[in-house]
């Protein structure tokens, strides 16, 4: 306990050196918290994606290519029996409409802005929903509320409407406006948000609603099925198939979605282990060279205190609690400084790796994608986008788990830090180092 | 009387650029208990060799170091920690106390290395304190807060704080002057008179040698009980 005692006093002996070396600890453990939590946040983050992505089944017209694809849609009794599968937790049949803009070029011909404008004004998705379901757009993206309220039960057949946050803005549409369709005036009762502007133009009905204002009574353009964990998608997937049969094709996102994303999480993953050991390294290494320099400092010292009878333990313990002291404080330090700045830092981490892997197919309303034709894997591709664009603004939080798992870093670069120099010290031999007294 | 300390044959050589330097010469020395030594010589005439080598803090080349009847000159480090820590006190020229620590905390250290427990250490440090005539106000002060003299009080207090049987004090009025150097002087005769503490002082001071029982001189690393001529 007294070598504890003496390692942490002696901690004040230079104070400018003390602090000095304190805010390099910090730094370096500031970081390497924040390599930390990216790593904790992403992992959440792909919990969070397994959990609503992963599990995403699709049930398509036969033979079609998603959503915007061509052939005979899916007929309601298609819907009979799906919820009774096993492991499926949610069915959600949508009917999906896409209006396309007249807009066209000929051979080598630029786009001028205005056009562009035009083309993007009249293009939009109608998306017919069952009130209380999610707010599922293209491939399986869902959006969210941004504004008034979602469809209840007694919407099923009424003239109202949640627009996109796009197709509202662009029309100055706000909620208990309203906007005609098929000679049909619709309330907007609500404005939602999918995170990118092809998702957020268009806007959702009530099934009943779409399929008649559509002229598409009893018409399905897609079934989402949910399943309740990602080791059941195979089994469901399969399930599925022999239900449905020749009708319809059963399509499971999670392979392509999670490969896509997969890859800017190795990526991200690879940035941040990497950045941990480095910055932990970097602290361990001031530790490090400030105890030798103290050491070499105190050799006097260290032969008077052999001389009184101090053992080689006692010796090794007080540099030990030393450097602790040092690390605890740099690490206590590098805490506060993640509270300030670890937000900023975790997005400049992770945006160089999220901007290297977004897809150029779903970077804007009329790029290369759209205008190719939008097939299932141009989809898939953009919400893999979209949830790589997730992990560019997510959050990295301080939590209880991450502070010990903080101070126990410094603890042990502290001990390391500490130790290795004092068995240096251990080796000098008092005569020599008072021979010049 | 019993031997506190015998020497036998004890030769020292060092190596310096390829050549064999003897600081001691096949030393001859024995010292009863509760004797005050002075032992006085040139600077480099092995002094404090001889020192280094009674207070287990070096090794002889060849020969024998006995304490109070026990060889010491083969023990492995770990034995030697325990002996310096039990039956030596040291006394340094320039004090050598803990800057960062107060008076009572330097007299502390080696009863903490030894594993005394708290109370028993601060009594303990307490009453060497008072043995080495410290003003008690001045316990709680900082080397930095105290004259030479004082720091000189407090190092022959962490020499005593062991209560060991010898104290080897090198050069310890070698920075005081000349009224102080005195009282530190007669300070470390009454402990070798009152407390039977076997005391060996190195110095160049002839006055060390007067106030002596007994002088050994250092001549190249040779002893003799007559000063040179």
């Amino acid at each position: 306990m007294h070598n504890l005692r003496r390692g942490l006093r002696n901690i004040w002996r230079s104070k400018v050196r003390t602090v000095t070396v304190t805010i390099l600890v910090a730094l370096s453990i500031c970081l390497a918290i924040t390599m930390m939590a990216i790593s904790v946040a992403v992992d959440e983050q792909v919990a969070t994606m397994e959990a609503s992505v992963g599990t995403a089944i699709e049930i398509r017209p036969a033979g079609t290519v998603g959503a915007l694809g061509r052939g005979e849609p899916l007929s309601m009794s298609i819907l009979a029996g799906l919820d009774a599968v096993p492991n499926v937790v949610a069915v959600a049949p949508t009917l999906v409409y896409q209006h396309m803009s007249r807009f066209s070029l000929g051979m080598g011909q630029r786009p001028s802005e205005a056009a562009l404008e035009e083309a993007m004004r009249e293009r939009f998705a109608i998306f017919g929903i069952i009130p209380g379901q999610e707010l599922r757009v293209f491939g399986g993206g869902v959006s969210a509320l941004k504004e008034g309220r979602t469809f209840n039960e007694d919407d099923d057949t009424r003239l109202v409407a949640i627009v996109g946050a796009t197709y509202a803005e662009m029309r100055s549409l706000p909620v208990g406006g309203t906007f005609v369709l098929n000679e049909e005036t619709i309330e907007v009762i609500g404005i939602a948000e999918a995170g990118t502007r092809f998702a957020d133009q268009g806007f959702f009905l009530p099934l009943s609603t779409a399929q008649r204002i559509l002229d598409m009574e009893g018409q399905l353009s897609q079934v989402h099925i949910t399943v309740n964990t990602l080791p059941n998608v195979d089994q469901a997937v399969a399930d599925l198939k022999a239900m449905v049969g020749d009708t319809a094709d059963v399509v499971s996102q999670k392979d392509a979605l999670l490969t896509r994303v997969g890859e800017t999480m190795n990526m991200v993953r690879g940035t941040t282990s990497t950045g941990l050991w480095v910055s932990l390294g970097m602290g361990g290494m001031v530790i490090f060279f400030t105890m030798m320099l103290i050491i070499r400092e105190r050799q006097r010292e260290i032969g008077i205190l052999k001389a009184l009878g101090s053992g080689n333990g006692d010796l090794v313990l007080g540099f030990a609690a030393e450097a602790l002291g040092i690390a605890i404080l740099g690490a206590v330090l590098g805490l506060i400084l993640f509270t300030t700045a670890g937000q900023e830092l975790a997005t400049r981490v992770i945006m160089p790796n999220v901007t290297a892997e977004s897809p150029s197919g779903g970077s804007g309303p009329l790029g290369r994608g759209m205008m190719g034709g939008m097939g299932g894997q141009m989809i898939q591709a953009l919400q893999g986008g979209q949830l790589i664009s997730q992990l560019g603004s997510i959050t990295v939080l301080l939590s209880l788990s991450l502070v010990m798992r903080t101070l126990a870093a410094a603890a042990v670069l502290g001990m390391l830090g500490g130790i290795l120099p004092a068995l240096y010290a251990l080796r000098l031999k008092p005569a020599e180092v008072l021979r010049h007294d | 009387m019993t031997n506190a300390l015998e020497l036998r044959k004890v030769t020292k050589i060092y190596r310096l650029h390829g050549q064999e330097v003897a600081a001691l010469a096949a030393v001859d020395w024995v010292l009863l208990k509760g004797v005050m030594a002075a032992v006085v010589g040139a600077s480099g005439s092995g002094k404090t060799t001889l020192l280094n080598i009674i207070g287990g803090l070096d090794r002889p080349s060849s020969g024998e170091v006995i304490l109070s009847g026990q060889p010491i000159h083969h023990l492995a480090e770990g034995e030697m920690v325990l002996y310096r820590r039990k039956l030596l006190g040291y006394v340094f020229q320039s004090y050598n106390l803990i800057p960062n620590f107060s008076a009572l905390e330097n007299v502390e250290l080696p009863l903490e290395f030894a594993r005394y427990p708290a109370r028993e250490r601060k009594e303990r440090a307490r009453k060497c304190l008072q043995m080495a005539e410290l003003p008690e106000n001045r316990f709680r002060h900082r080397p930095a807060e105290l004259s030479g003299g004082e720091q000189q009080r407090v190092a022959i207090a962490r020499a005593l704080a062991n209560d060991p049987g010898i104290i080897l004090a090198d050069e310890p009025t070698g920075n005081l002057d000349s009224k102080t150097g005195r009282q530190i002087i007669n300070l470390l005769k009454r402990l070798s008179k009152e407390d039977g503490k076997t005391v060996i002082v190195i110095s160049h001071d002839q006055g060390v040698a007067a106030a002596a029982d007994t002088t050994a001189y250092l001549l190249d690393g040779s002893i003799s009980q007559a000063p040179p001529r």
